[in-house]
Parts: structure tokens; C-alpha cells; sequence
């Protein structure tokens, strides 16, 4: 009889970790060696403690919506030196759309960190700019406290602080968002998405009501709240929905208190989309987003009149937790041609 | 239509789409890989919470790195490296707490089913022994043992997702498990040993 084999050698045949032939060796020594292999058989059973530990385990939809909405909203996070509303465009007479073609790079390619080299020279630049400015601004204190009283209440300056603003105007007014008719999105002809049809989530009536905006407790926001949506071909056919505030997230207006920034967090904030012609006119079918209020979720009917479908988009909350979860799609319906007049208020 | 795209495109296919700016691409690979990484993740944490933190910001840096992904390279490798790295910092950052804490640390809803109280008392005991015996591996040993034991990576494949040669992998596995030995109670005595 060989000598005995250690616990690391017998370890590693138990496991595979040796050569080849090493392992044979002491295959071949067990085999023989009673006392090897009730070590053997003592370190097996000790190690097969280790599958307790062994069990599925699941992840939550919460853990997953909320992973993916905190990567939708990382990813959106809107540039921070741009003051203005990115749907602003900057050519009068264009269509504010257009400026859907400088966030589509946002939109397609994960940006990379640029170097921070310029931040202390920035600094610097500003510590010098602040100790220039703030004696002429105390000198001048009084003209701008008055024009600060007589101004209008300007726009929250952050995406944050324009949710906190939306949810205490909604909550004042008990309003509803209803996209403005002119933001409207293009989709190319031969793009055109291809639906699938889950009618289980909304009847027919509901179409109806959502298209003629017949719903009972449908209110309508004012020009001034209304916010944009749009709708784009993603890869694959599948219809991508996107939101973008003018100037605060319209999706906001339409879900219950308590689930509104979790409602905005999820909606990017970058579209791709294609641009308008010389002339004004769209490539291709325009498409009019509207969104309803309905009974604790928000529905977003995307309408495309000359190809006579509705796409309706719907986003459903529960608890905090909003999700963007079904994508329905109606047949025609008689509807299609309705435009939302802002100024009445109303469809005709 | 959704969901015959997500049988038929691989991950490494999805993840091209997601470079190109497909915005459902992460939510299929985050719904795809949930349940397994987290399984992972509670394996290299010592609680549940912390490793649904782990699991958030492993998919935050799958969107922040994507330009990294080459293609040709296995996306589960490439997943599970960005995890263990936060795994192993995130144990190392907290190691100063397990000497306070080794045997406690009750794993938060892993098991609903107790069929008799007395029995799932002692299976929770021998599991939480078995846990601390794990926790006290070096980091990295025991994300290897992770990988290779129990998501059944093979040692090539760990080998992949640690960033190091097999024979590398089978060293720390080798390790790792002769600590164990001594660590594990003994399933004879009913107790630690």
C-alpha cells in the first residue's frame, strides 16, 4: 500500500482540480485504501453542505423595473449646462420635433466619461468670475428684487425640481396631460412597426373613449402644461415609446399621487426621430400622440391618420412602481381623424 | 412578437443591439439574467438588500460600459465579471463587519417553504453555518468558488469572468475548498466543527 494521500490532494480529485493522471493516481489509491476513502467520503459529505446554499433564488419585478428604470434614467440624464428646453428649436418656423435628430445621438450610443482635465481650470474661472460679479450685483440688489417680485414664476431649473413643481400643480389642479397635436413624430413608410394585437387589456369602448376622449373624468390640461410625446420605430420592428418634457414630463399628469416620479423617472429623455423636410413637410406618416387619464393609469394613443391604426401605449402603475408594460394595438377605428383642439378644450 | 425575439437573439446579439441604441435591449438582458445574478449575488453577499444593490449597479455599469463589450466575447462572462469585481469591493470594503458579525446575517426570504418548524430551524442553522464558513473566505477565493460551484461555470469560463488563467481558477478553488474544510460543521456531528 502507497502511502496515504492529504486532504488538499484528495480536495482536488474530488473536484477535478488536478492533472489528469494525478487524479488517476489516487483514484486508484482510494480504491484500495479503506481509510483514504472514508476521508474521501467524510470531505464529500462536508462540501455537499454547501448546496443549502444551492437555492433559486428570484428576482422581483421590483428589483428588475427598478433597475431598468434607474438605468433609463441615468442614461436620459439631461445634459447639465443646457438651460433651455431641448425641444426648443433653434430655427424659428421649424418644427421644435427637429431637435429629436441632436438627442438621437444620446439616444443610440452609451457616451463615454469625457476627460475632466478642464474642471479645476473651470473653477478657477469661476471663483474669478464670482469675485468680479457679486460686487456689481450688490450694487445693483434693489432694481433686481423688484424685477424678481414682478417677474413670473420661472421653471423649476432641474429635471427634480420641475417633478416636485408638476406634482403640486397636478395635485392643485386636477389636471390631465394632453399632448400638444403639433408634436408630432414621423415614422418612415417602409419602418413602419409592426403590432401585435393584445386586446385583453382594453375593449373596444375604450378605444372610443380614448380616441374621442369621451372618457368620463378626462380633463384637459392647459396649452401652457401640456407636454410631447412621440413615437419611434425601434429595432426589431417593435414600436418604442418616448416622452420628453415642454417643459416638464407630461407623463406626470396623468398617474395617481405618489406614482408620478416613478412614472417620469422611467420615460427617457431622448428621442430619435427623423427630421421634417425643407419644407416643413414630414417624410413620412405623422403620427399624433394624445394622453389620457384613465382611472389610475395613463394611456398614450399614438394616431396615424392616413394609415388608419391607433397605437396605444399604455403605462400602468402599481403602487410606486410604474411599468410600461403592454403595447396594444386596435384596428381602425372611426376616430382616426379627430384632432384635439387646445384653445376649446375639446375634440372635433 | 417581444417574446420570440427574446428566445431567438442571443445575448451578445441583444447586447449589439443595446451599442446601437435599442432602448429595450437592457430590460430583456436584466429580465434574462435576473434571477440567476442575484442568485449570485446573495451567494457573495451577507444580505439580501445589499445584494439587490449589487445587482442595480452591475446593470448600471453594463449600460455605462457598453462600449466595452467586444464583440465575440461571451456577455454572461462579461456580466458576471462587472458583478464578482463589485462583489469582491463591496466584501472587502465591509470586511471590518464580519469580525463583528461572522455566524449572523439571516438571509432575508429564501426560503417560504417549512414544511415542520423544528426541521426548517436546523436547516436554517446548519445553512447559516455553512454561510459563515463561506463568508470567510478571502473575497476573491470565494467568488471563484461562487462561479465554479454553484452557476456551474466551467473553469475556463471562470476563468473568463475573473480575468485570469485556469489554472489560476483551479488554484484559488482549490483554496478556497481546504479552508472550507476546516470551516464547514461537521454533518456527522450535527455541529461545527
Amino acid at each position: 500500500m502507497s502511502e496515504h494521500f492529504n486532504d488538499r490532494q484528495l480536495i482536488d480529485t474530488l473536484f477535478e482540480l488536478n492533472a489528469a493522471d494525478d487524479r488517476a493516481r489516487v483514484e486508484s489509491h482510494l480504491a484500495g485504501c479503506p481509510a483514504c476513502r472514508r476521508r474521501a467520503d467524510a470531505l464529500r459529505a462536508r462540501f455537499d453542505q454547501l448546496s443549502l446554499l444551492r437555492e433559486d433564488v428570484a428576482a422581483s419585478e421590483t428589483i428588475i423595473a427598478g433597475t431598468v428604470r434607474a438605468a433609463r434614467l441615468r442614461r436620459f440624464k439631461p445634459r447639465e449646462d443646457r438651460k433651455e428646453s431641448p425641444w426648443a428649436s433653434p430655427t424659428p418656423g421649424l418644427p421644435r420635433a427637429a431637435m429629436f435628430c441632436e438627442s438621437r445621438a444620446e439616444w443610440q450610443a452609451p457616451q463615454r466619461t469625457p476627460p475632466r482635465r478642464w474642471r479645476p481650470v473651470a473653477a478657477f474661472a469661476l471663483v474669478l468670475l464670482v469675485l468680479a460679479v457679486v460686487p456689481l450685483a450688490l450694487r445693483e440688489e434693489k432694481p433686481a428684487q423688484r424685477a424678481r417680485q414682478d417677474a413670473p414664476a420661472s421653471a423649476p431649473a432641474t429635471p427634480e425640481a420641475e417633478v416636485a413643481a408638476m406634482d403640486m400643480d397636478a395635485d392643485e389642479a386636477g389636471m390631465i396631460g394632453v399632448s400638444e397635436p403639433m408634436q408630432v413624430a414621423a415614422l418612415a413608410k417602409d419602418e413602419a412597426p409592426r403590432f401585435r394585437e393584445e386586446k385583453e387589456s382594453m375593449n373596444a369602448a375604450d378605444i372610443e373613449d380614448l380616441a374621442t376622449g369621451r372618457a368620463a373624468g378626462d380633463k384637459v390640461a392647459a396649452p401652457a402644461e401640456a407636454g410631447a410625446l412621440a413615437l419611434a420605430d425601434a429595432k426589431g420592428g417593435e414600436l418604442a415609446f418616448a416622452a420628453r418634457e415642454t417643459p416638464r414630463p407630461v407623463s406626470l399628469h396623468g398617474l395617481a399621487a405618489g406614482s408620478r416620479k416613478a412614472a417620469s423617472s422611467m420615460l427617457p429623455r431622448a428621442v430619435p426621430f427623423d427630421l421634417p423636410k425643407a419644407d416643413g413637410s414630414w417624410t413620412a406618416d405623422a403620427v399624433r400622440i394624445d394622453v389620457l387619464n384613465r382611472e389610475g393609469r395613463t394611456a398614450i394613443a399614438a394616431t396615424n391618420p392616413s394609415a388608419d391604426w391607433i397605437a396605444v401605449l399604455l403605462i400602468y402603475h402599481a403602487g410606486t412602481n410604474a411599468t410600461l408594460s403592454k403595447t396594444v394595438v386596435m384596428p381602425p377605428v372611426s376616430a382616426t381623424n379627430l384632432t384635439f383642439d387646445l384653445q376649446e378644450g375639446g375634440w372635433r | 412578437m417581444q417574446a420570440v425575439k427574446d428566445i431567438a437573439e442571443s445575448d451578445e446579439a441583444i447586447m449589439l443591439n443595446f451599442q446601437q441604441g435599442d432602448p429595450f435591449a437592457l430590460e430583456i438582458l436584466v429580465r434574462r439574467h435576473a434571477d440567476a445574478l442575484l442568485g449570485f449575488l446573495v451567494r457573495m453577499c451577507r444580505d439580501r438588500s445589499q445584494a439587490e444593490d449589487l445587482f442595480q449597479e452591475t446593470f448600471l455599469r453594463v449600460q455605462s460600459r457598453a462600449h466595452q463589450f467586444k464583440p465575440g466575447r461571451r456577455f454572461k462572462s462579461w456580466l458576471y465579471a462587472i458583478a464578482a469585481h463589485l462583489a469582491v469591493d463591496h466584501q472587502r470594503r465591509s470586511r471590518w463587519r464580519s469580525w463583528f458579525s461572522l455566524d449572523d446575517a439571516p438571509m432575508q426570504n429564501m426560503s417560504d417553504h417549512r414544511p415542520d418548524p423544528s426541521q426548517a430551524a436546523a436547516s436554517e442553522d446548519r445553512k447559516r453555518q455553512v454561510r459563515a464558513a463561506l463568508d470567510r473566505l478571502p473575497a476573491r477565493q470565494k467568488a471563484t468558488l461562487v462561479l465554479a460551484y454553484f452557476e456551474d461555470l466551467t473553469y475556463p469560463e471562470v476563468a473568463a469572468t475573473m480575468g485570469c488563467s485556469v489554472g489560476t481558477v483551479k488554484t484559488q478553488v482549490s483554496r478556497a475548498l481546504h479552508t472550507l474544510a476546516g470551516l464547514l460543521p461537521d454533518p456527522a456531528a450535527g455541529g461545527a466543527s
